[in-house]
């Protein structure tokens, strides 16, 4: 409880003030990307890069606390989160006056307020058909009514004017959202950047260009974007007055950000630019030089920047030489799961078959993650042992879903089930056609290295492996169409609760996010019964029951959860890794 | 000019040395051009080794810890780590193990059964080194190994992509000079539009549609490089078609294949030579371009090129032993192979007495 009382209201707003500085269009913090974005319509967009972006553009109805561990939800645009009706069904929003759009020629010059039937449009639109989003799971199915419309559509367009009861605008300032059952994590959904407030009149004129036209509330907005090389923000000059006031004192680090940030204006920084940098070397260079002020530590700069405990991967420090400089290091262990996921529509792969799941489970124990753990990883990651990972709520600790490294008992295993080694010294299939598994991967040097690993893996069990090389965009696409056999993937928390993730192999998300295409109807009975709990102990046991089912068919191959390093130059104020945020940048401030 | 059709191959006159008799002199005549070509023989040599297994078989082998340094690098003190580090362990969790009990698996039974015959596949550990001759790279396999097995990979790519190309270059450059006519614009045509594209380019795109190994590499290669010979070739014939002695060949009936590929090629084979050089060098560099973009040799094949590609991470690192030894390898290569094609072009310069 005392934990409760530390984390008081990080942020809170108040009226003009002289003393106050804006964002100072002179500050320009440089920031780095690793992997090309693909737009900024927060409805269209799912990945981590893009989601930076609009997280900093539109504003959800709820945020999370900058300080707070685990990640705690606070009030954004909204007055305060509100309670939940007696059915536990019925939530109502109190949008605060005076939130304006960032200027946009959509607007016609006017000055245009952020209202409740701005929500209302930003939800349906998620759900709308012709819009195709990848995160409509966030909304379908959730609202009263709105499958009904989205039913009426029939694939045309989604009539917004038609009231529907489960999301509605009482009047120019109040929400009401009805859902068809409880859903305990419906307000952690509220705060990802996807539910950002997108105005109507601005989607409608930018029609089917609207990623490249981010226009919201939040305090930056896009001034400039070459696609997959370069982004520029700059401070929204209609944001509201947000003052930072930290009043968590409970770590050091949270004590220096308060003593660095409190009392200053967010944001402080007037211009980021982005650049997209795909490989390690040049990403690490740029900020050795000072090119960049925040940047990750890539893994091949690991043993150039940092003094590893080789017993304890907890523990590091920097090197004396970047010590000197004044750089700042900031570590957690990600809020995400790595994995590999076989695609269960595969006609070799896939399937609920016992020969099958013997295959899959066979390539799962052949790989083995210590080794890559230890070799390209540079003992930064620990092994996924469940769907749920650490600092999410359903996470179980005692959890060991992950099929120990044992390649003989892979071959004994494929003998059983009749994959016979064929003259050629690759096994066949159990009804004798040849067998080789497509696996799709990038081209890069890392990517290269992970095949070799792979390779290894897959010639211990005397499988045939076809490398299919794409680029990253490109591998999002043939994965949501189930056209490929393995391929990687990582998935970091969008919010801090298990739904999140075990969503991942929920047989409705196929084509979403279930990259595995993976159906089984223990599984989805199970998620389906875990959403009407919220996070209590039988939750956690409906949990543990779909990570043993997951681990009996196998769709995954467990991967390992990251270590972040991140480092930043001597110059910036308040930088702290956030468990749920992808970036920081309107948290911080520049003093050179 | 009078000359090369009378010392033309099969027509050995006792009196008036050959010209490839007299390039041979020439050759050995020049310091560099002979010491290249001892080089590059040696490179062939392995290059031979390495297709048969005999040089660098071994290279897939784990045999040392990752990046095992030279043997002749002194060992780096280890970093201390002080007292202050950053800790960012949580406490170490006592809940209770929970796993997939066999009578929840689906292959449950399978699995306890087969575990019994696991023993048959039981692998013996290899004691791994601390260090190696040339250092070892991330999987802990021999850096002079690899290098010895790239550089086979490198050349068998080089020269068998440059026969190729030749080979669709001389064909296609010998019915199109010597028959001319709609045949010739239609070639030089087809030829227009491949060079129309900027070779690297061209190689890319080829490289992208087509999947990955050594055999697509050399298609892929030759398909895009034989536009040089095809020019060079086309040329010679249109302006060796009308001399005396082929019109001679053609007076005592001799087919158009005989005169085109009898007749005239042997004339034009020392240019080939010194074309089939240079493409090599060239090829040799494409495939090292192409391998570090990542189009190039599949995963359990190794060229220079692909080595190269995993220099940067490693340097970033401070592992340099594998770019300093594909630097070694490919530069003295490259060099003796420039240098080598160069005293070839003088020395079989009929023009040069």
């Amino acid at each position: 409880m005392s934990m409760k009382r530390h984390v008081a209201m990080a942020l809170v707003a108040i009226g003009c003030s002289p003393l106050l500085h804006a964002a100072d269009m002179n500050k320009v913090l440089h920031a780095v990307f690793n992997a090309p974005e693909t737009g900024f319509d927060p409805a269209k967009v799912s990945d981590v890069y893009s989601s930076s972006i609009t997280e900093n553009v539109f504003d959800p109805l709820l945020t999370y606390d900058y300080l707070a561990r685990p990640a705690k939800l606070v009030p954004n645009t909204v007055t305060a989160i509100p309670q939940l009706s007696a059915d536990r069904t019925t939530l109502v929003f109190h949008i605060k006056p005076g939130i304006y759009f960032a200027p946009d020629p959509a607007f016609k010059g006017k000055k245009r307020e952020l209202t409740a039937a701005d929500y209302a449009y930003t939800f349906k639109r998620l759900a709308d058909p012709t819009v195709g989003s990848p995160s409509s799971y966030l909304v379908r199915g959730r609202f009263v009514g709105l499958d009904a419309l989205v039913a009426k559509a029939k694939g045309g367009k989604l009539d917004y004017d038609t009231p529907i009861e489960g999301i509605r605008a009482l009047d120019r300032y109040t929400l009401q959202l009805k859902l068809t059952e409880p859903a305990p994590g419906l307000l952690y959904i509220l705060a990802m950047p996807h539910l950002g407030a997108v105005a109507r009149e601005v989607i409608e004129a930018y029609g089917t260009n609207t990623n490249a036209h981010p226009v919201g509330t939040g305090p930056y907005m896009l001034a400039d974007w070459k696609p997959g090389n370069h982004i520029t923000l700059v401070a929204n000059p209609n944001f509201r007055k947000i003052i930072f006031n930290y009043t968590d004192n409970s770590t050091p680090e949270a004590h220096r950000v308060a003593s660095e940030m409190n009392g200053k204006l967010m944001p402080q920084v007037g211009r980021v630019e982005i650049s997209v940098i795909q490989e390690e070397q040049p990403q690490w260079l740029a900020f050795r030089s000072g090119q960049l002020d925040i940047s990750g530590l890539p893994q091949p700069a690991v043993r150039n920047a940092l003094i590893l405990d080789p017993k304890n991967p907890w523990r590091v420090a920097l090197k004396p030489d970047m010590k000197a400089k004044g750089i700042q290091l900031s570590r957690k262990l990600d809020t995400e799961i790595t994995f590999y996921s076989f695609n269960m529509k595969d006609p070799v792969l896939g399937g609920l078959g016992k020969d099958k799941i013997a295959l899959r489970r066979a390539i799962a124990m052949s790989f083995n993650n210590e080794e890559t753990i230890k070799d390209i990883r540079r003992n930064q990651a620990v092994p996924v042992q469940s769907i749920i990972p650490a600092d999410v709520a359903g996470h179980n600790p005692g959890m060991r879903a992950k099929y120990p490294y044992n390649p003989a008992l892979a071959n004994a295993l494929l003998d059983k089930f009749g994959y016979k080694i064929g003259p050629n010294g690759y096994r066949t299939q159990p009804n004798g056609k040849p067998l080789a598994v497509d696996f799709i991967t990038d081209p890069s040097a890392i990517g290269k290295q992970w095949n070799e690993y792979w390779q290894k893996a897959f010639d211990q069990i005397k499988i045939k492996v076809n490398f299919r090389m794409m680029l990253w965009n490109e591998q999002v696409k043939t994965i949501r169409e189930c056209k490929y056999g393995m391929a990687g993937g990582a998935w970091l928390a969008d919010y801090p609760d298990g739904d999140n993730f075990a969503m991942l192999l929920y047989g409705k998300n196929i084509g979403d996010s279930n990259n595995a295409c993976y159906q089984s109807p223990r599984y989805d009975a199970l998620y389906e019964a875990s959403q009407k709990l919220g996070d209590s102990p039988e939750r956690n046991r409906l949990f543990d029951q779909m990570d043993k089912v997951a681990a009996g068919d196998t769709p995954w191959v467990y991967g390992d959860t990251r270590f972040r390093n991140f480092l930043s130059q001597r110059w910036v104020r308040g930088f702290v890794p956030h468990p749920v945020f992808n970036v920081a940048w309107r948290f911080v401030d520049i003093q050179k | 000019m009078t000359a090369t059709v009378q010392t033309a191959p099969g027509m050995a006159a006792p009196v008036s040395k050959s010209l490839w008799a007299l390039g041979w002199q020439r050759l050995k005549r020049n310091k560099v051009g002979f010491i290249s070509l001892w080089v590059v023989s040696v490179y062939l040599l392995i290059a031979l080794g390495g297709w048969f297994n005999v040089v660098g078989g071994n290279w897939l082998n784990e045999i040392a810890v990752p990046y095992a340094p030279p043997s002749w690098v002194g060992a780096s003190g280890a970093d201390v780590m002080p007292a202050d580090a950053y800790d960012a362990s949580g406490v170490e969790s006592s809940a209770p193990i929970v796993t997939l009990a066999r009578q929840e698996d689906p292959i449950g039974k399978e699995l306890t059964e087969a575990e019994k015959d696991a023993g048959r596949y039981k692998v013996e550990e290899v004691k791994k080194r601390e260090s190696l001759p040339f250092g070892a790279d991330l999987r802990g396999r021999d850096v002079l190994q690899k290098t010895l097995k790239g550089t086979s990979t490198s050349i068998f790519v080089g020269i068998f992509g440059a026969v190729l190309a030749l080979l669709i270059g001389t064909t296609l450059g010998a019915v199109s000079g010597y028959f001319g006519g709609k045949i010739d614009d239609l070639l030089t045509w087809f030829y227009s539009v491949f060079t129309s594209v900027p070779d690297m380019l061209l190689l890319l795109s080829f490289a992208a549609v087509s999947g990955r190994g050594i055999t697509t590499i050399i298609m892929v290669m030759a398909l895009t490089s034989w536009t040089g010979t095809y020019r060079l070739v086309r040329a010679e014939y249109l302006k060796l078609k009308s001399r005396e002695y082929v019109q001679a060949a053609s007076a005592i009936g001799a087919s158009h294949s005989r005169r085109m590929f009898v007749h005239i090629l042997p004339n034009i084979s020392h240019l080939l030579l010194v074309q089939f050089s240079l493409m090599t060098v060239a090829l040799i560099k494409y495939e090292a371009i192409l391998s570090f973009l990542g189009f190039g040799v599949g995963v359990r094949q190794v060229s220079l090129g692909s080595m190269l590609a995993e220099a940067p991470s490693e340097l970033v690192q401070g592992y340099w032993w594998q770019m300093l030894a594909v630097t070694i390898a490919m530069s003295i290569l490259v060099t003796a192979f420039s240098l080598l094609v160069d005293a070839l072009r003088d020395a079989l310069d009929p023009k040069v007495k």
